[in-house]
């Protein structure tokens, strides 16, 4: 009887004779895995979770497996084209990189001495951990203006997480907490972030109390202890009445409230303003449901909170995060073993010195678009969108000429979708670095070929907040396609940093680990580094804030003119704040559930991924879809006051009939419509994007709920 | 004698679907053809509590298979060690194996003609390898392989330690009818050993009873 062992490389080498195994880090989400990739005759064969490492122990996701089918896909992009038809013709030419650098470059320079540096917007999605060279190349270019998802997406965990106790608090799984609150996360779907599910999973079976608060009962929801299934929008509230009844209760940790916390007094002054009887009003959540939990939260100790992007589209977006930080903080549960830590990353050139954001002059920063606005995310270089697509479109504050997206796919990713796909039809240039030549791609006038993770070395996720650094090695080349940071590197030498770059960009990877002695080779060579790990020090050093202190009064939105702690506003279209728009659209619309396989709006290409859900699906209750004459799997028709789309219905129980939820990221690379449907089952076709409906601190648009109407296609039967 | 054994705990699925990747990876069928799939059950409200769980669906490799008895072609066959194996060079695509298979385990390749099924990676068991989908890919380690006295008793210390029961029995299967339970339900149940209280694809799986481990055996 043979012996098996798990995850054996030496033996999987020996039977399928492979030529070696590469041990590199996954980037298929903005998690970030180990992974080994087995070689035959120089061909990705196979990819698995490494065992050796500390942050997935040998497990994956289905993307990271289906990435060997995106790396050889015959629809990428393997040389520079640029556009020779319209915009949207869908006609291109072959030309080189030289050709292609040149006229970027050309055009760069160009708009640089006619309208400012100001005018040339450079944006990137989630995907291809190219956050620090883009920063780098645009500040030293001058211009204020980085577009990405930071305004919705993790930049408001950075800012708020900054400015309350100094820098993110990761979820120590490692160290087994007690109880996990799972707020608006998918954590086992979508590995977000510095989180996996399966360090979740280990969590949990090694017996965790969970509380889920999520409109919707997943799978997690239906494991949890309390599941709090609120009105999609009113996390703030919630939160605020989870910490009325810790405060009233005396619930919280008092040496910590004692020592460690600005603002205790007004802080216990407003919630007092949340007593769970009205919060069950506003959430539609049983006041004794929300004492449970948050006893539940308050008294297992360590506990932490899963927390990820679904609190950050909305217009509570930072008070949603504020919120949960106070319950995080006056808990004791902050860089508490196995509770919510401030780790350390490894001595490296972080992020932020890598970026080169003080290199950017401050009457070049005042410029930022939004940044009067919305003072927080402008404080983080974020900006919203919307003040984008209004540079380009009307030239105010001032002209944007030039958008250069790499990875990024904003005409489907972002809210009132045909007001992007107008400005990117309006603007006077536009560059695109992508693996396919995707909605946005189709809008460019040159499109450059991108490397996936497979195709570059990397730090890393040298951004991230566990701490740990791992190498992502190149394991194979693909036609011309190079990573976005050797485009940039080149690039700025045509744009005249040369000084502030390399010749090639192993340097820039030996100028990120010079501090810790080693060089990129040496790098190469070792599993990981991770910072050191050490807990309660603030005991020692305090928190990295104005006040030294855990601000649940925040002393830096008090300066910038905000409300310093969270309250709780009603999201701009509901039963509750616009009855009589909700008389004509009747159901509350929740978007973006994750999907295993996709991420945002990728992968609907990858045959593997694509047959896990081939198409888009629009959860719908029983009884409202009998109500609308809906059956399971019918195209239904879903409507906001801003448009319509299609998606196909799945009668879901574990929701309040009155909600709908649909799904993001959808167009349909196999239609070869130079559109590729961008606009048939897009759900950003229905979401608002303007400024009153933003979070005023942070510019988050809000996506996450609006009101809609449904309809079978074709009407009533 | 079975030594070793591929066993699901379907409580601990969060329905990631990693394991179906892993499969296509190994077993490179084309799309439409899946050896192993994963099945919601719910969501449901049962007795007020509501339940929402997965079940993955792949052969069983049951002890008195129905699909060997029917296959005109001796296509399918049932080995020492329990594992059941489907040989496509053999097969002739006439489809009676997925008609008599009571979990809809078997699929079938239009473009080759033949019945596809998991024979648990024999390819890979032979040589000292683990079956792909149980090799350790699992983000929520609910795929086991190995000795099953030894599974199930990680699986119950598992399960032990829950604050919740993880599987209450009487959540009903809600697919529709392209998939396999409308088949299963209809089609007359062989009796076997290890699985006779099947009533779906994966009931017997998940929900064993009263006393009984949530597990789904090959």
């Amino acid at each position: 009887m043979a012996q098996f062992k798990y995850a054996d490389v030496e033996r999987e080498l020996e039977v399928y004779g492979y030529d070696r195994v590469v041990k590199s880090h996954c980037r298929m989400c903005h998690g970030g895995c180990g992974v080994l990739v087995y070689l035959k005759n120089g061909r990705i064969e196979k990819i698995s979770g490494d065992p050796g490492c500390p942050i997935n122990h040998g497990t994956l996701c289905s993307k990271g497996i289906g990435a060997t089918q995106l790396v050889y896909h015959p629809d990428r992009l393997t040389h520079p084209v640029r556009r020779v038809g319209p915009k949207g013709s869908g006609r291109w030419e072959r030309i080189s990189w030289d050709e292609a650098l040149d006229a970027v470059a050309e055009r760069i320079l160009r708009y640089k001495e006619s309208y400012g540096a100001e005018s040339v917007v450079l944006g990137y999605g989630t995907g291809r951990d190219n956050e620090a060279v883009i920063y780098r190349f645009a500040n030293l270019l001058g211009t204020p203006n980085v577009l990405t998802a930071g305004h919705f997406c993790y930049g408001p965990r950075i800012a708020t997480t900054i400015i309350t106790c100094g820098t993110n608090p990761i979820a120590d799984y490692e160290n087994n907490p007690r109880c996990i609150m799972v707020w608006g996360n998918n954590v086992v779907i979508s590995n977000p972030d510095c989180y996996k599910g399966e360090s979740f999973s280990r969590a949990l079976d090694a017996g965790a109390r969970l509380i889920a608060v999520d409109p919707r009962l997943t799978r997690i929801a239906a494991r949890a202890d309390v599941w709090l299934p609120l009105r999609p929008g009113t996390d703030t509230a919630l939160a605020l009445a989870m910490l009325h009844v810790i405060v009233h209760e005396e619930l919280y940790d008092e040496e910590f409230v004692e020592n460690h916390v600005y603002g205790w007094e007004p802080f216990v002054e407003r919630v007092k303003e949340y007593p769970p009887e009205r919060a069950e009003e506003i959430t539609w959540v049983p006041a004794e449901k929300i004492r449970e939990a948050a006893r539940l939260f308050a008294t297992t100790k360590p506990a932490v909170i899963q927390w990820g992007v679904a609190i950050e589209q909305q217009v509570n977006c930072a008070d949603n995060n504020r919120a949960l930080l106070a319950l995080m903080g006056i808990t004791g549960n902050i860089d508490a073993k196995g509770g919510q830590v401030l780790f350390k990353p490894p001595r490296i050139v972080n992020v932020g010195r890598f970026g080169a954001h003080d290199m950017l002059p401050p009457e070049q920063a005042e410029k930022r678009l939004g940044g009067e606005r919305f003072r927080l995310a402008g404080n983080f270089a974020i900006i919203n969108p919307k003040c984008v697509w209004d540079a380009v479109l009307e030239e105010k504050p001032y002209p944007v000429k030039m958008l250069f997206f790499i990875s990024s796919n904003p005409v489907v990713t972002r809210g009132n979708a045909r007001e992007v796909y107008r400005a990117l039809e309006a603007v006077d240039f536009h560059v695109v670095a992508d693996f396919f030549l995707t909605p946005t791609a189709e809008l460019a006038d040159i499109v450059l070929p991108a490397a996936t993770w497979l195709e570059m070395d990397y730090i890393g996720d040298f951004w991230k907040r566990h701490g740990y650094l791992l190498p992502r090695r190149k394991v194979v080349q693909i036609g011309e396609c190079r990573s976005d940071h050797e485009m940039l590197n080149d690039l700025a030498h045509r744009v005249g940093q040369g000084e502030y770059w390399w010749d090639d960009f192993e340097g820039a990877l030996d100028y990120i680990l010079r501090p810790m002695g080693v060089t990129w080779k040496e790098f190469q060579e070792m599993d990981y580094v991770r910072g050191e790990v050490a807990y309660r020090k603030y005991e020692r050093n305090g928190f990295s804030t104005p006040t030294g202190r855990f601000e649940l009064y925040s002393t830096l939105l008090e300066r910038w003119g905000y409300d310093p702690l969270p309250h709780y506003r009603e999201p701009p279209e509901s039963p509750v704040s616009t009855p009589e728009l909700f008389e004509e659209y009747p159901y509350v619309l929740i978007t973006g559930r994750r999907l295993p396989g996709f991420f945002h709006t990728e992968n609907r290409q990858v045959p593997w991924l694509r047959e896990l859900h081939p198409d888009p699906v629009v959860e719908i209750h029983p009884e409202t879809a009998a109500r609308e004459g809906i059956g399971e799997g019918d195209w239904v028709v879903i409507e906001s006051p801003r448009g319509r789309v299609r998606q196909r219905a799945r009668l879901f129980e574990g929701m309040d009939p009155r909600i709908v939820s649909a799904e993001h990221g959808w167009w349909f690379p196999e239609n070869q419509d130079p559109g590729h449907g961008w606009d048939e089952s897009n759900i950003n076709v229905l979401t608002t994007n303007a400024y009153e409906d933003c979070d005023p601190a942070m510019g988050a648009t809000h996506v996450r709920t609006l009101l809609c109407r449904i309809a079978p296609e074709g009407g009533k039967a | 004698m079975r030594t070793h054994e591929l066993i699901i705990d379907h409580a601990s699925c969060w329905g990631c679907r990693t394991c179906e990747l892993a499969c296509k990876q190994e077993n490179r069928d084309p799309v439409g053809v899946r050896l192993i799939r994963v099945l919601e059950e719910g969501p449901g409200w049962i007795g007020g509590t509501p339940e929402f769980t997965f079940c993955v669906l792949v052969c069983r490799h049951c002890d008195g298979p129905a699909c060997v008895e029917v296959c005109p072609e001796d296509a399918i066959s049932r080995r020492e060690d329990g594992i059941v194996v489907l040989d496509d060079g053999a097969c002739t695509g006439c489809g009676l194996c997925a008609d008599a298979c009571p979990y809809g385990a078997v699929a079938s390749d239009p473009d080759r003609g033949v019945a596809r099924k998991c024979n648990l990676c024999v390819h890979r068991v032979d040589r000292g390898l683990v079956p792909a989908c149980a090799d350790n890919v699992c983000p929520a380690h609910c795929i086991y392989f190995g000795d099953p006295g030894e599974i199930e008793r990680e699986i119950a210390r598992k399960h032990a330690l829950r604050p919740r029961r993880p599987c209450p029995a009487g959540l009903s299967l809600q697919l529709d009818g392209s998939t396999p339970s409308s088949r299963a339900s209809s089609s007359s149940q062989p009796e076997m050993r290890g699985t006779s209280d099947a009533s779906g694809p994966c009931r017997s799986g998940s929900y064993p009873g009263a006393n009984g481990t949530p597990r789904s055996r090959t």
